[in-house]
């Protein structure tokens, strides 16, 4: 993992830092020595399929569940031992978790009444934190009274009114369709440029992470698979798992010496540290077809491989083809719509890879 | 084409509509007359109980309040009824919270026990009561009566708790505690503050189902305790006596008012 992050100097300072944190249910290791560093400011995503203990971090993190092993530091301040209420974060539920008995102004109250707040501060802020979500104009509704989006807001809003050192969310837009997702996410943003307060936001939607993140801790089987910016971990995965999982890349298998790749028979020269047995991932908007009917005129060295359509489908502004290669194993191939002939299932067809497309990884 | 097709299905369904009204009808009617008789009944006069009365007027009732037979096994019903309601809910209370809330081992076998009290028949119940109660000096008294009542209304008091619980999500009171509150402020303010309905409406269905019970008093009152569904059944063994048409009306309308109270806290949270 190379350090490319773009928040340095001054906002390098971690405010959240994970030491070694590890946890078992009975038998079961659900975390293995995470280390993780958040750093002030930052929005940080864990992404990972169900399972992968994104979930077990983050409650961990809130202080709903105990670590197994390992150090819980805010601010240089072991909080592995306070309670929940005394950690100052901010929650925001997949449930939303408003208070049903509560107005919306009462919800977003709650944690400043706990935190005597006087009167007219209290006041102040709940308009401030209505504004900021837009929702002036229903703060005396109750919470069941309005729509999924809005009361995601409310939470939002809840969960910021009493400024914690970090906001915590659990796939807060999990029970949201997709239009309203969009349009949420950008809200999420908006709020985080706004207050600047520290995201730690767990989702099992990529594109999600992609939208929202600066940097994305990508979690499987209780480890990180991978931990960077959106744009490295997409345009540089380091494992299979990455690659597959975050771009979903084509992974293939390779040899490497002296700069040549052994792949399919064929040497591609390539730019890598790594030699022996390799992995090559190829993200499916960087390879190109070649078919009878559309035979493709590819300039300099290109892995070429030798496959047959099984399936083609539109993804909107791209079509993805899946393919079958000579020895069985699947391809996938996407490209702009319109950018190439019509293709069929069962047509014999070229897979080209330029070695500009190609990321070698060891493993 | 389409117009052929729907002619025979509307016949059938609108004579299964006739022949379903015919049987809510009927049903509805065949539960209703008899509370309906009972309340025409007890604005009736005279030394007999018939219908049609001989005459109207409020004898029935004024005879309940002046006769003084009715008013300690009234008072006595009262007493034992709340007693009951409390301990139902002093019993219902926290196992609800370990049923619902905790990872016990063996809860759901306390769930059955709860629920064995629907399951056994009533009298078959009351019997093996009597057995363990006169082991134990308890017939014919009253905190013995309470217990035995407490046993039977545990179902219905469980059920109302549990189903209001469960639509309390554990979140809230986590998102409470996350923003600051303790977890007994989280518990008071959040969790027991959303279960408050549940709690008195539970305590009002316990209170009605001890008030109403005739089967434990007759085993296990010995001779002693005259609770008013008691006295009614006692009242009507060798000579009807033409007040408890009235008596029987309040304690109907009594009920039926507690019972609309309780299910419309049920209703409130939503």
């Amino acid at each position: 993992m190379t350090d490319t992050h773009t928040t340095t100097g001054a906002d390098a300072v971690p405010s959240l830092r994970i030491r070694g944190l590890s946890k078992t249910f009975g038998e079961t290791e659900v975390l293995t020595s995470i280390d993780l560093d958040v750093k002030k400011g930052e929005f940080l995503t864990l992404l990972g399929p169900s399972g992968s203990g994104k979930t077990t971090l983050l409650r961990i993190i809130a202080g709903f569940e105990t670590a197994s092993g390992g150090e819980l530091l805010l601010d240089g301040t072991d909080i592995s031992v306070l309670k929940p209420s005394e950690r100052k974060l901010g929650m925001v539920f997949q449930n939303y978790a408003l208070f049903p008995h509560l107005t919306v102004a009462e919800n977003i109250a709650y944690g400043l009444k706990v935190r005597k707040y006087d009167r007219g501060a209290l006041r102040r802020r709940v308009d401030h934190m209505l504004e900021v979500v837009g929702l002036g104009h229903l703060a005396a509704r109750k919470p069941t009274q309005l729509s999924g989006g809005q009361q995601q807001r409310v939470a939002l809003a809840r969960a910021l009114a009493y400024e914690p050192e970090i906001l915590l969310m659990d796939e807060p837009l999990g029970a949201l369709d997709r239009s309203l997702r969009l349009q949420m996410e950008q809200e999420i943003k908006q709020v985080h440029r706004e207050t600047g307060t520290t995201v730690i936001y767990v989702t099992h939607d990529q594109e999600e992470a992609l939208v929202l993140s600066d940097r994305v801790a990508i979690m499987n089987q209780g480890v990180f698979a991978g931990l960077d910016t959106p744009m490295n971990l997409f345009t540089r995965p380091e494992n299979s798992f990455v690659a597959r999982f975050f771009s979903d890349s084509n992974v293939l298998d390779a040899t490497l010496a002296d700069g040549l790749l052994q792949i399919a028979g064929q040497e591609i020269p390539v730019e890598s540290p790594l030699h022996g047995d390799v992995k090559v991932a190829v993200r499916p908007a960087r390879a190109a077809l070649s078919t009878a009917a559309d035979p493709a005129t590819g300039e300099g060295p290109a892995l070429r491989l030798p496959a047959v359509v099984h399936e083609a489908h539109l993804l909107g502004e791209t079509e993805q083809i899946g393919l079958r290669r000579e020895d069985g194993t699947p391809f996938t191939v996407r490209r702009p719509v319109g950018s190439g002939g019509p293709v069929h299932e069962g047509d014999q067809a070229t897979i080209i890879v330029p070695p500009a497309g190609m990321t070698v990884m060891a493993d | 084409m389409s117009e052929l097709m729907n002619r025979p299905a509307r016949v059938i369904d609108g004579a299964s509509r006739v022949l379903g009204g015919l049987l809510v009808t009927a049903a509805v009617a065949f539960l209703l007359l008899p509370a309906a008789l009972v309340l025409v009944l007890s604005f009736g006069t005279g030394n007999r109980v018939q219908f049609p009365p001989q005459g109207w007027g409020l004898d029935r009732y004024t005879e309940i309040f002046s006769s003084g037979n009715w008013g300690a096994p009234t008072l006595l019903s009262f007493e034992i009824a709340f007693y009951t309601a409390v301990g139902a809910l002093a019993v219902g209370l926290p196992l609800v919270f370990a049923l619902k809330r905790s990872l016990l081992p063996g809860r759901q076998f306390l769930e059955g026990l709860a629920f064995a009290p629907i399951v056994i028949p009533i009298s078959a119940y009351a019997v093996g009561m009597y057995a363990v109660f006169s082991q134990l000096d308890l017939i014919g008294t009253k905190h013995g009566i309470v217990i035995a009542h407490i046993a039977h209304a545990l179902p219905m008091v469980v059920i109302v708790l549990s189903t209001s619980l469960e639509q309390i999500k554990p979140e809230l009171e986590l998102a409470a505690m996350t923003m600051g509150a303790s977890r007994s402020r989280a518990w008071t303010g959040i969790t027991f503050r959303l279960l408050a309905p549940a709690v008195l409406s539970a305590f009002l269905f316990g209170f009605i189902s001890s008030f109403d019970e005739a089967v434990f008093i007759t085993f296990l009152g010995g001779a002693g305790l005259i609770t008013l569904p008691k006295y009614i059944f006692d009242s009507v063994q060798y000579a009807v006596d033409p007040a408890i048409t009235a008596m029987a009306t309040l304690l109907m309308l009594g009920v039926t008012f507690l019972m609309l109270l309780g299910t419309a806290l049920r209703k409130d949270k939503k």
